[in-house]
């Protein structure tokens, strides 16, 4: 197994589906965790004074999921191909969608 | 669920540590045959923290999640009864922070295997950089967070 193709995607991969499941909320939200009942469900229900609900546990499973596809997806990178790819995407990515995180989350902070 | 949150902390720290030591070692090294205290937290062989990193990233990335449901019903709500949206929304993006740094481990991994590949510096010393911004804000988010309203 190559894991020089493997471990970069997967990384790549799990940051990039982790901030889609969260910006594009509830679209790709799999699952609802009520810490409240201390109850999981499918989907993202209306707990009404059941809630709140937690979906982080999702993005975490669904950019897990993403992660090791695109690792296995990697590993059927032709060898030529993969001497081409370079290594500095695996923090350039990173970098972008944290800067992504703090546009999106600046609202918390009064900024408009 | 105490105990945890405080072995969350207590992990934390040492993760803390680690990545401070490996990012210090490796973006700013000491090269005096006599280090003072300063030079010694210098000069350390960073490769040397990878594998404790992880582990300890692991382990406290765990702890958190097990108390995360506490934090979400008890001191959050309570923040937002106040208004402190700065607070919770540091919350917010010390979860999603943490979340990238959980993803990056493979390729931390990966990019600290030995022998080390000398093309890949660069990308090893951004790595552990953004490893240690991640870090060091899950940890400052969630002190100042603890002493607002503690789980």
């Amino acid at each position: 197994m190559n894991l020089s193709r493997a471990c970069p995607a997967f990384s790549v991969a799990f940051m990039v589906v982790y901030l889609a499941s969260m910006y594009l909320h509830p679209n790709l939200t799999l699952f609802t965790y009520a810490p409240r009942a201390d109850v999981w469900h499918m989907g993202v229900p209306d707990l009404g004074r059941g809630g709140p609900g937690m979906y982080w546990f999702s993005w975490l499973s669904t950019a897990f999921a993403a992660g090791l596809g695109a690792g296995v997806l990697a590993l059927f990178v032709p060898q030529h191909l993969d001497k081409k790819l370079w290594s500095g995407w695996v923090w350039v990515v990173p970098v972008l969608l944290t800067l992504f995180l703090l546009y999106i989350e600046r609202t918390w902070f009064g900024i408009k | 669920m105490t105990f945890l949150f405080v072995m969350h902390g207590l992990f934390a720290i040492a993760l803390l540590g680690a990545v401070t030591h490996q990012a210090v070692g490796l973006w700013w090294p000491y090269k005096s045959a006599d280090p003072n205290f300063l030079g010694r937290f210098r000069a350390v062989k960073a490769t040397s923290y990878t594998n404790a990193i992880i582990i300890l990233f692991l382990i406290t990335f765990a702890l958190g999640a097990v108390v995360y449901p506490t934090y979400r019903i008890g001191a959050r709500i309570f923040m937002e009864n106040l208004r402190m949206g700065a607070a919770v929304g540091s919350f917010e993006v010390k979860e999603h922070l943490v979340s990238f740094a959980l993803g990056l481990l493979p390729a931390y991994w990966f990019f600290w295997r030995q022998p080390l590949d000398a093309r890949h510096a660069w990308t090893r010393k951004l790595i552990v950089l953004l490893m240690t911004i991640f870090i060091w804000a899950g940890f400052m988010v969630g002190h100042v967070l603890n002493n607002i309203r503690g789980v």
